[in-house]
Protein backbone atom coordinates (compact mmCIF):
# COMPACT_ATOMS: atom_id res chain seq x y z
CA UNK A 1 0.00 0.00 0.00
CA UNK A 2 2.47 2.52 1.19
CA UNK A 3 4.68 1.34 -2.07
CA UNK A 4 1.93 2.17 -4.43
CA UNK A 5 1.18 5.73 -2.82
CA UNK A 6 4.78 6.12 -3.09
CA UNK A 7 4.74 5.46 -6.95
CA UNK A 8 1.69 6.94 -7.91
CA UNK A 9 3.41 10.54 -6.10
CA UNK A 10 6.62 9.95 -7.87
CA UNK A 11 4.12 10.00 -11.09
CA UNK A 12 2.26 12.98 -9.86
CA UNK A 13 5.72 14.64 -9.59
CA UNK A 14 7.09 13.59 -12.79
CA UNK A 15 3.58 14.97 -14.23
CA UNK A 16 3.69 18.07 -12.25
CA UNK A 17 7.00 18.73 -12.80
CA UNK A 18 6.68 18.15 -17.28
CA UNK A 19 3.42 20.29 -16.88
CA UNK A 20 5.35 23.34 -15.10
CA UNK A 21 8.40 22.81 -17.55
CA UNK A 22 5.24 23.33 -20.39
CA UNK A 23 4.05 26.49 -19.08
CA UNK A 24 7.26 27.77 -18.35
CA UNK A 25 7.95 27.15 -22.29
CA UNK A 26 11.26 25.10 -20.91
CA UNK A 27 11.06 22.35 -23.04
CA UNK A 28 14.50 19.78 -22.16
CA UNK A 29 17.56 20.28 -23.83
CA UNK A 30 17.82 18.36 -27.01
CA UNK A 31 20.39 15.75 -26.72
CA UNK A 32 23.67 16.84 -28.31
CA UNK A 33 23.92 16.06 -31.60
CA UNK A 34 26.23 12.47 -32.90
CA UNK A 35 27.91 12.65 -36.28
CA UNK A 36 29.87 9.57 -37.05
CA UNK A 37 33.06 10.86 -39.42
CA UNK A 38 35.49 9.28 -41.64
CA UNK A 39 39.54 9.97 -41.07
CA UNK A 40 41.52 9.08 -44.10
CA UNK A 41 44.69 9.87 -44.96
CA UNK A 42 48.06 8.52 -46.09
CA UNK A 43 50.49 6.52 -43.43
CA UNK A 44 52.18 8.63 -41.23
CA UNK A 45 50.29 12.09 -41.61
CA UNK A 46 49.52 11.74 -37.73
CA UNK A 47 45.53 10.90 -38.28
CA UNK A 48 45.55 8.88 -34.76
CA UNK A 49 48.15 11.13 -33.33
CA UNK A 50 45.56 13.93 -33.27
CA UNK A 51 42.84 11.84 -32.28
CA UNK A 52 44.27 10.96 -29.38
CA UNK A 53 45.06 14.27 -28.54
CA UNK A 54 41.79 15.53 -29.11
CA UNK A 55 40.64 13.06 -26.78
CA UNK A 56 43.06 13.74 -24.24
CA UNK A 57 44.55 11.15 -23.82
CA UNK A 58 48.59 10.51 -24.07
CA UNK A 59 50.06 10.70 -27.73
CA UNK A 60 53.06 8.70 -26.84
CA UNK A 61 53.90 5.70 -28.37
CA UNK A 62 51.38 5.76 -30.59
CA UNK A 63 51.97 3.18 -33.79
CA UNK A 64 50.94 2.99 -37.25
CA UNK A 65 46.98 1.81 -37.07
CA UNK A 66 46.32 -1.34 -39.02
CA UNK A 67 42.71 -1.34 -40.22
CA UNK A 68 41.05 0.67 -38.23
CA UNK A 69 40.05 2.42 -34.94
CA UNK A 70 36.78 4.31 -33.98
CA UNK A 71 37.43 7.17 -30.86
CA UNK A 72 34.71 9.50 -29.45
CA UNK A 73 35.57 12.87 -29.22
CA UNK A 74 32.57 14.98 -27.22
CA UNK A 75 33.00 18.83 -27.72
CA UNK A 76 30.96 21.24 -26.31
CA UNK A 77 28.37 21.75 -28.77
CA UNK A 78 28.33 17.98 -30.54
CA UNK A 79 29.65 14.36 -30.17
CA UNK A 80 31.76 12.95 -33.30
CA UNK A 81 32.59 9.75 -33.31
CA UNK A 82 35.66 9.45 -35.94
CA UNK A 83 36.27 6.49 -37.53
CA UNK A 84 39.80 6.56 -38.87
CA UNK A 85 41.31 3.92 -41.29
CA UNK A 86 45.20 3.11 -41.30
CA UNK A 87 46.73 4.49 -44.03
CA UNK A 88 49.17 2.02 -45.13
CA UNK A 89 48.80 0.28 -48.82
CA UNK A 90 47.65 -2.78 -47.69
CA UNK A 91 45.21 -1.01 -45.90
CA UNK A 92 43.97 1.41 -48.14
CA UNK A 93 42.08 -1.08 -50.72
CA UNK A 94 39.42 -1.60 -47.89
CA UNK A 95 38.61 1.99 -47.06
CA UNK A 96 35.41 2.00 -48.96
CA UNK A 97 34.33 -1.09 -47.12
CA UNK A 98 33.77 1.76 -43.92
CA UNK A 99 32.39 4.44 -46.25
CA UNK A 100 28.81 3.16 -45.66
CA UNK A 101 27.20 5.57 -43.17
CA UNK A 102 29.63 8.60 -43.13
CA UNK A 103 28.25 11.78 -42.60
CA UNK A 104 31.33 13.57 -42.99
CA UNK A 105 35.32 13.04 -44.44
CA UNK A 106 38.63 14.39 -42.86
CA UNK A 107 41.55 14.28 -44.89
CA UNK A 108 45.01 13.99 -42.94
CA UNK A 109 48.14 15.26 -44.98
CA UNK A 110 51.66 15.69 -44.11
CA UNK A 111 52.39 19.01 -45.41
CA UNK A 112 55.85 18.66 -45.51
CA UNK A 113 55.84 15.25 -47.49
CA UNK A 114 57.13 14.92 -50.72
CA UNK A 115 55.99 15.58 -53.74
CA UNK A 116 55.13 12.26 -54.84
CA UNK A 117 53.48 11.63 -51.49
CA UNK A 118 51.03 14.46 -51.86
CA UNK A 119 50.60 13.23 -55.64
CA UNK A 120 49.42 9.63 -54.12
CA UNK A 121 47.26 12.13 -51.35
CA UNK A 122 45.29 14.01 -53.90
CA UNK A 123 44.65 10.38 -56.43
CA UNK A 124 43.60 8.53 -52.71
CA UNK A 125 41.21 11.44 -51.63
CA UNK A 126 39.71 12.26 -54.81
CA UNK A 127 39.50 8.21 -55.40
CA UNK A 128 37.37 8.28 -51.93
CA UNK A 129 35.44 11.28 -52.51
CA UNK A 130 34.29 9.82 -55.89
CA UNK A 131 32.39 7.31 -54.17
CA UNK A 132 28.58 7.58 -54.01
CA UNK A 133 28.67 7.17 -50.33
CA UNK A 134 30.83 10.10 -49.49
CA UNK A 135 28.95 11.84 -52.64
CA UNK A 136 28.15 15.47 -51.10
CA UNK A 137 29.15 15.07 -47.52
CA UNK A 138 31.55 17.54 -45.80
CA UNK A 139 35.02 17.65 -45.96
CA UNK A 140 38.08 18.98 -44.01
CA UNK A 141 41.67 19.14 -44.71
CA UNK A 142 44.30 18.94 -41.98
CA UNK A 143 47.92 19.59 -43.08
CA UNK A 144 49.73 18.42 -40.37
CA UNK A 145 53.23 18.60 -39.78
CA UNK A 146 53.41 22.51 -39.70
CA UNK A 147 55.99 22.36 -37.69
CA UNK A 148 58.33 20.65 -39.90
CA UNK A 149 60.72 21.93 -42.56
CA UNK A 150 59.20 22.70 -46.06
CA UNK A 151 55.59 22.62 -44.66
CA UNK A 152 53.33 23.84 -47.27
CA UNK A 153 51.01 26.60 -46.57
CA UNK A 154 46.85 26.47 -46.99
CA UNK A 155 46.77 27.79 -50.77
CA UNK A 156 50.01 25.61 -51.61
CA UNK A 157 48.08 22.57 -50.29
CA UNK A 158 44.63 23.57 -51.91
CA UNK A 159 46.31 23.82 -55.11
CA UNK A 160 48.41 20.04 -54.67
CA UNK A 161 45.57 18.43 -53.59
CA UNK A 162 42.89 20.14 -56.77
CA UNK A 163 40.74 20.71 -53.87
CA UNK A 164 38.91 23.90 -56.00
CA UNK A 165 38.16 20.81 -58.50
CA UNK A 166 35.52 20.23 -55.52
CA UNK A 167 31.79 20.32 -56.76
CA UNK A 168 29.57 23.35 -55.16
CA UNK A 169 27.49 20.49 -54.11
CA UNK A 170 30.31 19.89 -51.19
CA UNK A 171 31.30 22.23 -48.49
CA UNK A 172 35.01 22.15 -47.80
CA UNK A 173 37.33 23.81 -45.34
CA UNK A 174 41.17 23.23 -44.87
CA UNK A 175 43.43 23.92 -41.72
CA UNK A 176 46.76 23.50 -40.92
CA UNK A 177 47.93 22.18 -38.08
CA UNK A 178 51.24 20.28 -35.82
CA UNK A 179 50.82 17.77 -33.10
CA UNK A 180 52.46 20.73 -30.85
CA UNK A 181 49.70 22.90 -30.61
CA UNK A 182 46.44 21.49 -29.75
CA UNK A 183 44.82 25.12 -30.12
CA UNK A 184 44.83 24.88 -33.84
CA UNK A 185 43.62 21.11 -33.83
CA UNK A 186 40.72 22.28 -31.69
CA UNK A 187 39.85 25.61 -33.73
CA UNK A 188 40.00 23.10 -36.79
CA UNK A 189 37.45 20.86 -35.45
CA UNK A 190 35.68 23.73 -33.89
CA UNK A 191 34.95 25.07 -37.26
CA UNK A 192 34.32 21.54 -38.99
CA UNK A 193 31.30 20.85 -36.09
CA UNK A 194 30.12 23.86 -37.30
CA UNK A 195 29.96 22.66 -40.63
CA UNK A 196 28.10 19.84 -39.38
CA UNK A 197 25.24 21.56 -37.23
CA UNK A 198 24.54 23.66 -40.15
CA UNK A 199 24.70 20.50 -42.66
CA UNK A 200 22.32 19.13 -40.21
CA UNK A 201 20.03 21.98 -39.59
CA UNK A 202 19.59 22.40 -43.20
CA UNK A 203 18.75 18.84 -43.68
CA UNK A 204 16.46 18.95 -41.27
CA UNK A 205 14.73 22.18 -43.34
CA UNK A 206 14.81 20.35 -46.06
CA UNK A 207 12.65 17.70 -44.32
CA UNK A 208 10.18 20.20 -43.27
CA UNK A 209 9.84 21.60 -46.59
CA UNK A 210 9.95 18.86 -48.52
CA UNK A 211 6.60 17.37 -46.40
CA UNK A 212 5.16 20.99 -46.93
CA UNK A 213 5.69 20.04 -50.55
CA UNK A 214 3.78 16.57 -49.98
CA UNK A 215 0.85 18.54 -48.32
CA UNK A 216 0.37 21.40 -51.85
CA UNK A 217 0.77 18.46 -54.04
CA UNK A 218 -1.97 16.45 -52.08
CA UNK A 219 -4.23 19.51 -52.12
CA UNK B 1 -14.23 5.41 -63.54
CA UNK B 2 -17.01 5.47 -65.54
CA UNK B 3 -15.74 8.66 -66.72
CA UNK B 4 -12.62 7.51 -66.90
CA UNK B 5 -14.48 4.51 -68.81
CA UNK B 6 -16.66 6.37 -71.03
CA UNK B 7 -13.90 8.23 -72.28
CA UNK B 8 -11.46 5.74 -73.17
CA UNK B 9 -14.38 4.41 -74.96
CA UNK B 10 -14.43 8.11 -76.77
CA UNK B 11 -10.84 7.75 -77.94
CA UNK B 12 -11.41 4.79 -79.12
CA UNK B 13 -14.21 5.40 -81.79
CA UNK B 14 -12.47 8.06 -82.43
CA UNK B 15 -9.64 6.33 -83.75
CA UNK B 16 -12.09 4.03 -85.36
CA UNK B 17 -14.58 6.42 -87.19
CA UNK B 18 -13.87 9.86 -86.88
CA UNK B 19 -14.96 12.94 -84.80
CA UNK B 20 -18.61 12.47 -85.42
CA UNK B 21 -19.47 9.63 -82.52
CA UNK B 22 -17.28 10.99 -80.29
CA UNK B 23 -19.60 13.89 -80.06
CA UNK B 24 -22.25 12.30 -79.30
CA UNK B 25 -20.81 10.31 -76.21
CA UNK B 26 -19.24 13.68 -75.16
CA UNK B 27 -22.68 15.04 -75.39
CA UNK B 28 -24.09 12.73 -73.31
CA UNK B 29 -22.10 13.09 -70.56
CA UNK B 30 -22.46 17.27 -70.94
CA UNK B 31 -26.50 16.42 -70.71
CA UNK B 32 -26.04 13.99 -67.58
CA UNK B 33 -23.93 16.95 -66.07
CA UNK B 34 -26.60 19.81 -67.03
CA UNK B 35 -28.95 17.30 -64.97
CA UNK B 36 -26.80 17.05 -62.18
CA UNK B 37 -26.25 20.46 -62.26
CA UNK B 38 -29.56 21.77 -62.63
CA UNK B 39 -28.96 24.17 -65.32
CA UNK B 40 -27.02 24.85 -68.26
CA UNK B 41 -24.83 27.11 -67.32
CA UNK B 42 -21.56 26.29 -69.53
CA UNK B 43 -18.79 28.18 -67.84
CA UNK B 44 -19.53 26.27 -64.43
CA UNK B 45 -19.71 23.10 -65.93
CA UNK B 46 -16.57 23.01 -67.87
CA UNK B 47 -14.87 24.29 -65.15
CA UNK B 48 -16.63 21.07 -63.37
CA UNK B 49 -15.48 18.86 -66.40
CA UNK B 50 -12.13 20.19 -66.14
CA UNK B 51 -12.00 19.64 -62.49
CA UNK B 52 -12.39 16.41 -62.67
CA UNK B 53 -10.28 15.68 -65.86
CA UNK B 54 -7.60 17.38 -64.20
CA UNK B 55 -8.01 15.63 -61.47
CA UNK B 56 -4.77 14.38 -62.78
CA UNK B 57 -2.84 11.24 -60.79
CA UNK B 58 -6.15 9.98 -59.58
CA UNK B 59 -7.26 9.33 -63.42
CA UNK B 60 -4.00 8.63 -64.16
CA UNK B 61 -3.38 5.84 -61.28
CA UNK B 62 -6.54 4.10 -62.36
CA UNK B 63 -5.71 4.10 -65.69
CA UNK B 64 -2.27 2.90 -65.04
CA UNK B 65 -3.78 -0.32 -62.82
CA UNK B 66 -6.60 -1.13 -65.18
CA UNK B 67 -4.62 -1.02 -68.31
CA UNK B 68 -1.31 -0.93 -67.94
CA UNK B 69 0.67 -2.31 -71.01
CA UNK B 70 -2.77 -2.53 -73.15
CA UNK B 71 -2.71 -1.55 -76.64
CA UNK B 72 -5.23 0.95 -76.13
CA UNK B 73 -3.28 4.10 -75.90
CA UNK B 74 -3.92 6.76 -78.17
CA UNK B 75 -0.83 7.55 -80.39
CA UNK B 76 -1.38 11.38 -80.99
CA UNK B 77 -0.31 13.11 -78.41
CA UNK B 78 -0.22 17.00 -78.75
CA UNK B 79 0.95 17.28 -75.59
CA UNK B 80 4.70 16.56 -74.77
CA UNK B 81 5.53 13.77 -72.38
CA UNK B 82 1.53 13.32 -71.40
CA UNK B 83 1.28 9.96 -70.91
CA UNK B 84 -1.66 8.03 -73.01
CA UNK B 85 -4.12 7.97 -70.50
CA UNK B 86 -4.11 11.89 -70.53
CA UNK B 87 -3.97 12.21 -74.20
CA UNK B 88 -7.48 10.50 -74.13
CA UNK B 89 -8.82 13.55 -71.47
CA UNK B 90 -7.62 15.30 -74.16
CA UNK B 91 -8.62 14.68 -77.16
CA UNK B 92 -11.80 13.85 -75.64
CA UNK B 93 -11.70 17.67 -74.52
CA UNK B 94 -11.30 18.73 -78.17
CA UNK B 95 -14.22 17.63 -79.52
CA UNK B 96 -16.20 19.10 -76.77
CA UNK B 97 -15.17 22.53 -77.69
CA UNK B 98 -16.30 22.20 -81.07
CA UNK B 99 -19.62 21.43 -80.46
CA UNK B 100 -19.72 24.32 -77.51
CA UNK B 101 -22.46 27.06 -78.07
CA UNK B 102 -20.61 29.68 -79.34
CA UNK B 103 -19.30 32.35 -76.53
CA UNK B 104 -16.56 34.96 -76.14
CA UNK B 105 -14.15 34.10 -74.17
CA UNK B 106 -15.03 30.22 -75.86
CA UNK B 107 -11.32 30.17 -77.68
CA UNK B 108 -8.96 31.39 -75.12
CA UNK B 109 -11.05 29.06 -72.24
CA UNK B 110 -10.63 26.25 -74.12
CA UNK B 111 -6.70 26.41 -75.41
CA UNK B 112 -5.42 27.95 -72.21
CA UNK B 113 -6.11 25.49 -69.57
CA UNK B 114 -4.68 22.61 -72.50
CA UNK B 115 -1.66 24.35 -72.77
CA UNK B 116 -1.49 25.11 -68.77
CA UNK B 117 -2.35 21.26 -68.91
CA UNK B 118 0.75 20.15 -71.30
CA UNK B 119 3.32 22.52 -69.42
CA UNK B 120 1.82 21.38 -65.50
CA UNK B 121 0.67 17.72 -65.98
CA UNK B 122 3.53 15.93 -67.10
CA UNK B 123 5.60 16.64 -63.93
CA UNK B 124 3.23 15.25 -61.21
CA UNK B 125 1.81 12.48 -64.01
CA UNK B 126 5.79 11.58 -63.69
CA UNK B 127 6.11 12.21 -60.25
CA UNK B 128 2.96 9.84 -59.57
CA UNK B 129 4.39 7.47 -62.43
CA UNK B 130 7.83 6.87 -60.43
CA UNK B 131 6.19 6.73 -57.26
CA UNK B 132 3.82 4.42 -58.41
CA UNK B 133 6.75 2.49 -60.04
CA UNK B 134 9.02 2.25 -56.55
CA UNK B 135 5.75 1.38 -54.68
CA UNK B 136 5.08 -1.32 -56.83
CA UNK B 137 8.92 -2.57 -56.96
CA UNK B 138 8.83 -2.32 -53.16
CA UNK B 139 5.98 -3.97 -52.45
CA UNK B 140 7.14 -6.87 -54.75
CA UNK B 141 10.57 -7.35 -53.09
CA UNK B 142 8.86 -7.06 -49.54
CA UNK B 143 6.42 -9.76 -50.69
CA UNK B 144 9.41 -12.14 -51.84
CA UNK B 145 11.79 -11.38 -49.25
CA UNK B 146 8.91 -12.12 -46.52
CA UNK B 147 7.95 -15.41 -48.83
CA UNK B 148 11.58 -16.26 -48.42
CA UNK B 149 11.71 -15.34 -44.35
CA UNK B 150 8.71 -16.87 -43.79
CA UNK B 151 9.68 -20.45 -45.71
CA UNK B 152 12.76 -20.16 -44.17
CA UNK B 153 11.65 -20.26 -40.92
CA UNK B 154 9.11 -23.04 -41.27
CA UNK B 155 12.16 -25.17 -42.91
CA UNK B 156 10.91 -25.28 -46.40
CA UNK B 157 13.06 -23.00 -47.97
CA UNK B 158 16.56 -23.35 -49.21
CA UNK B 159 18.88 -21.08 -47.79
CA UNK B 160 22.38 -20.29 -48.28
CA UNK B 161 24.52 -20.63 -45.76
CA UNK B 162 28.26 -19.83 -45.32
CA UNK B 163 29.62 -21.74 -42.66
CA UNK B 164 32.78 -20.20 -42.23
CA UNK B 165 31.12 -16.21 -41.36
CA UNK B 166 27.86 -17.38 -39.88
CA UNK B 167 29.80 -18.78 -37.15
CA UNK B 168 32.42 -15.52 -37.14
CA UNK B 169 29.00 -13.26 -36.97
CA UNK B 170 27.81 -15.37 -34.29
CA UNK B 171 30.99 -15.37 -32.25
CA UNK B 172 31.15 -11.35 -32.47
CA UNK B 173 27.42 -11.29 -31.35
CA UNK B 174 28.28 -13.51 -28.49
CA UNK B 175 31.51 -11.50 -27.69
CA UNK B 176 29.08 -7.98 -28.01
CA UNK B 177 27.07 -9.24 -25.18
CA UNK B 178 29.95 -10.36 -22.95
CA UNK B 179 31.26 -6.91 -23.50
CA UNK B 180 28.21 -5.04 -22.58
CA UNK B 181 28.07 -7.27 -19.46
CA UNK B 182 32.17 -6.45 -18.47
CA UNK B 183 30.69 -2.77 -19.48
CA UNK B 184 27.36 -3.09 -17.34
CA UNK B 185 29.77 -4.26 -14.00
CA UNK B 186 32.64 -2.11 -14.94
CA UNK B 187 30.17 0.67 -14.93
CA UNK B 188 28.64 -0.32 -11.35
CA UNK B 189 31.97 -0.66 -9.70
CA UNK B 190 32.57 2.83 -11.32
CA UNK B 191 29.93 4.17 -9.28
CA UNK B 192 30.31 2.24 -5.81
CA UNK B 193 33.87 3.21 -6.19
CA UNK B 194 32.72 6.91 -6.25
CA UNK B 195 30.42 6.62 -3.59
CA UNK B 196 32.80 5.17 -1.41
CA UNK B 197 35.63 7.87 -2.50
CA UNK B 198 33.14 10.71 -1.52
CA UNK B 199 32.37 9.05 1.53
CA UNK B 200 35.91 8.71 2.48
CA UNK B 201 36.24 12.56 1.75
CA UNK B 202 33.71 12.92 3.73
CA UNK B 203 34.92 11.00 6.77
CA UNK B 204 38.61 12.48 6.31
CA UNK B 205 36.84 16.25 7.09
CA UNK B 206 34.61 15.59 10.27
CA UNK B 207 38.15 13.56 11.54
CA UNK B 208 40.09 16.61 11.05
CA UNK B 209 37.54 18.62 12.60
CA UNK B 210 37.36 16.50 15.89
CA UNK B 211 40.78 16.31 15.92
CA UNK B 212 40.48 20.58 16.53
CA UNK B 213 38.10 20.52 18.80
CA UNK B 214 39.11 17.11 21.05
CA UNK B 215 43.05 17.75 22.39
CA UNK B 216 43.09 14.30 24.20
CA UNK B 217 42.81 12.40 20.65
CA UNK B 218 43.59 15.10 18.37
CA UNK B 219 46.92 12.63 17.00
CA UNK B 220 45.21 9.55 16.29
CA UNK B 221 41.61 11.80 14.73
CA UNK B 222 44.88 13.48 12.50
CA UNK B 223 46.38 9.70 11.63
CA UNK B 224 43.00 8.71 10.68
CA UNK B 225 42.09 12.08 8.63
CA UNK B 226 45.29 11.40 7.11
CA UNK B 227 44.86 7.95 5.87
CA UNK B 228 41.39 9.06 4.76
CA UNK B 229 42.65 11.62 2.52
CA UNK B 230 45.58 9.55 1.30
CA UNK B 231 42.67 6.99 0.37
CA UNK B 232 41.04 9.75 -1.49
CA UNK B 233 43.50 11.09 -3.34
CA UNK B 234 44.55 7.78 -4.57
CA UNK B 235 41.28 6.78 -4.89
CA UNK B 236 40.37 9.33 -7.58
CA UNK B 237 43.32 8.13 -9.71
CA UNK B 238 41.90 4.92 -9.81
CA UNK B 239 38.32 6.43 -10.29
CA UNK B 240 39.73 8.49 -13.40
CA UNK B 241 41.65 5.17 -15.07
CA UNK B 242 38.32 3.31 -14.28
CA UNK B 243 36.33 6.16 -16.64
CA UNK B 244 39.21 5.88 -18.76
CA UNK B 245 38.46 1.97 -19.19
CA UNK B 246 34.99 2.03 -19.11
CA UNK B 247 34.68 4.67 -21.89
CA UNK B 248 36.57 2.84 -24.34
CA UNK B 249 35.14 -0.21 -23.85
CA UNK B 250 31.79 1.60 -24.58
CA UNK B 251 33.20 2.64 -27.48
CA UNK B 252 34.82 -0.50 -28.69
CA UNK B 253 31.35 -1.94 -27.54
CA UNK B 254 28.52 0.27 -28.81
CA UNK B 255 30.78 1.72 -31.90
CA UNK B 256 33.36 -0.36 -33.30
CA UNK B 257 31.42 -3.38 -32.85
CA UNK B 258 28.20 -1.54 -33.78
CA UNK B 259 29.55 -1.04 -37.09
CA UNK B 260 30.47 -4.19 -37.86
CA UNK B 261 27.07 -5.32 -37.14
CA UNK B 262 25.13 -2.60 -38.65
CA UNK B 263 26.70 -4.20 -42.13
CA UNK B 264 26.36 -8.06 -40.69
CA UNK B 265 22.65 -6.70 -41.00
CA UNK B 266 22.84 -5.35 -44.28
CA UNK B 267 24.28 -8.88 -45.05
CA UNK B 268 21.94 -10.77 -43.51
CA UNK B 269 19.32 -9.07 -45.68
CA UNK B 270 20.94 -9.09 -48.77
CA UNK B 271 21.37 -12.94 -47.75
CA UNK B 272 17.40 -12.70 -48.17
CA UNK B 273 16.89 -10.45 -50.99
CA UNK B 274 19.11 -12.83 -52.99
CA UNK B 275 18.05 -16.17 -51.66
CA UNK B 276 14.77 -15.04 -52.78
CA UNK B 277 14.81 -13.71 -55.98
CA UNK B 278 17.00 -17.42 -56.52
CA UNK B 279 14.34 -19.51 -55.66
CA UNK B 280 12.23 -17.78 -57.80
CA UNK B 281 14.72 -18.32 -60.79
CA UNK B 282 14.99 -21.38 -59.96
CA UNK B 283 11.05 -22.01 -59.77
CA UNK B 284 10.57 -20.09 -63.22
CA UNK B 285 13.60 -22.28 -64.85
CA UNK B 286 11.73 -25.31 -63.28
CA UNK B 287 8.34 -24.50 -64.97
CA UNK B 288 7.71 -25.32 -68.54
CA UNK B 289 8.75 -23.50 -71.51
CA UNK B 290 6.86 -21.34 -73.36
CA UNK B 291 7.03 -18.02 -74.60
CA UNK B 292 5.89 -15.64 -72.27
CA UNK B 293 7.97 -17.54 -69.57
CA UNK B 294 11.54 -17.22 -71.45
CA UNK B 295 11.26 -13.43 -71.08
CA UNK B 296 10.14 -13.69 -67.63
CA UNK B 297 13.26 -16.08 -67.09
CA UNK B 298 15.18 -13.61 -68.50
CA UNK B 299 14.08 -10.46 -66.18
CA UNK B 300 14.58 -12.91 -62.76
CA UNK B 301 18.22 -13.67 -63.98
CA UNK B 302 18.99 -10.28 -64.41
CA UNK B 303 17.24 -9.60 -60.87
CA UNK B 304 19.15 -12.46 -59.73
CA UNK B 305 22.06 -11.23 -60.78
CA UNK B 306 21.68 -8.04 -59.30
CA UNK B 307 21.18 -9.14 -55.80
CA UNK B 308 23.70 -11.64 -56.51
CA UNK B 309 26.54 -8.76 -56.97
CA UNK B 310 25.55 -7.23 -53.83
CA UNK B 311 25.16 -9.63 -51.55
CA UNK B 312 28.62 -11.19 -52.60
CA UNK B 313 30.29 -7.40 -52.42
CA UNK B 314 28.59 -7.20 -48.74
CA UNK B 315 29.87 -10.86 -47.93
CA UNK B 316 33.63 -9.54 -48.85
CA UNK B 317 32.94 -6.42 -46.82
CA UNK B 318 32.15 -8.30 -43.77
CA UNK B 319 34.46 -11.06 -43.72
CA UNK B 320 36.98 -7.96 -43.82
CA UNK B 321 35.45 -6.18 -41.34
CA UNK B 322 35.31 -8.76 -39.20
CA UNK B 323 38.96 -9.24 -39.62
CA UNK B 324 40.01 -5.81 -39.00
CA UNK B 325 37.63 -5.76 -35.98
CA UNK B 326 39.66 -8.81 -34.24
CA UNK B 327 42.41 -6.79 -34.86
CA UNK B 328 41.20 -3.59 -33.60
CA UNK B 329 39.81 -5.36 -30.34
CA UNK B 330 42.37 -7.33 -29.10
CA UNK B 331 44.61 -3.89 -29.26
CA UNK B 332 42.23 -1.62 -27.40
CA UNK B 333 41.64 -4.11 -25.05
CA UNK B 334 45.37 -5.37 -24.50
CA UNK B 335 46.17 -1.43 -23.81
CA UNK B 336 42.76 -1.37 -21.96
CA UNK B 337 43.09 -3.99 -19.69
CA UNK B 338 47.10 -3.73 -18.80
CA UNK B 339 46.13 0.02 -17.74
CA UNK B 340 43.27 -1.06 -15.54
CA UNK B 341 45.23 -3.87 -13.82
CA UNK B 342 48.27 -1.62 -13.26
CA UNK B 343 45.55 1.02 -12.10
CA UNK B 344 44.01 -1.35 -9.78
CA UNK B 345 47.08 -3.17 -8.54
CA UNK B 346 48.76 0.69 -7.81
CA UNK B 347 45.93 1.47 -6.07
CA UNK B 348 45.76 -1.46 -3.76
CA UNK B 349 49.57 -1.89 -2.83
CA UNK B 350 49.68 1.95 -2.76
CA UNK B 351 47.24 1.80 -0.04
CA UNK B 352 48.70 -0.74 1.63
CA UNK B 353 52.29 0.33 2.06
CA UNK B 354 50.60 3.80 2.85
CA UNK B 355 48.20 1.97 5.38
CA UNK B 356 51.09 -0.44 6.84
CA UNK B 357 53.16 2.56 7.30
CA UNK B 358 50.37 5.10 9.11
CA UNK B 359 49.64 1.83 11.01
CA UNK B 360 53.46 1.39 12.06
CA UNK B 361 53.44 4.59 13.32
CA UNK B 362 50.44 4.61 15.25
CA UNK B 363 51.00 1.30 17.00
CA UNK B 364 54.34 2.82 17.95
CA UNK B 365 52.75 5.65 18.86
CA UNK B 366 49.79 4.76 20.60
CA UNK B 367 51.57 2.75 23.74
CA UNK B 368 52.99 6.04 24.86
CA UNK B 369 49.97 7.70 24.62
CA UNK B 370 48.72 4.97 27.04
CA UNK B 371 51.17 4.77 28.85
CA UNK B 372 51.10 8.66 29.40
CA UNK B 373 48.36 8.78 31.03
CA UNK B 374 46.35 6.31 32.66
CA UNK B 375 42.43 5.94 32.62
CA UNK B 376 40.61 8.11 35.67
CA UNK B 377 39.16 4.66 36.83
CA UNK B 378 42.79 3.46 38.09
CA UNK B 379 43.78 6.52 39.40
Amino acid sequence: MCQSMQLYFAVLRIGLYTLFRRICGKAPAAPKPTFSVLCLGLANSGKSTILTLLSGENADGIRPTVGFSIKALMFADCFVDVKELGGSDNVRMYWNKYFCGAQAVIFVIDSAGSKESMETANAELHKALADPELDGLPLLVLGNHQDKEGARSKEQITKELELGLQSTARKWIIHTCSMKNKEEIMAAFQDFNKLLLEMKEKEEREDKTEEQDGEFSKI
Amino acid sequence: MLLCLVIKDAGNSRRDKGLGETSHTVHAIMAGRDMVNGGGEVDTFEKDLKEILEDGPNLNDMHNTVQTGSPQKIMTSSYPGGSGSFDNTGSSQLPRSQTMPPATSHVSLSNNPTSSNGDFLPKTVQTAQSKIETIKSWSVNTFKCTKQYIAERLGKGSKTVDLELEAQIEVLRDMQRKYANILRLAKNLNSHFCNVVQTQRALGEAFSEQAQRSPELQEEFSYNCETQRALVKNGEVLLGAMNFFTSTINTLCNKTMEDTLLTVRQYEAARLEYDAYRNEMEALQLAPRESTSASKVDGSKRKFDEHKVKFEKLRADVSIKLKFLDENRVKVMHKQLLLFHNAVSAYFTGNDSALEATLKQFNIKLKPANTEKPSWIEQ
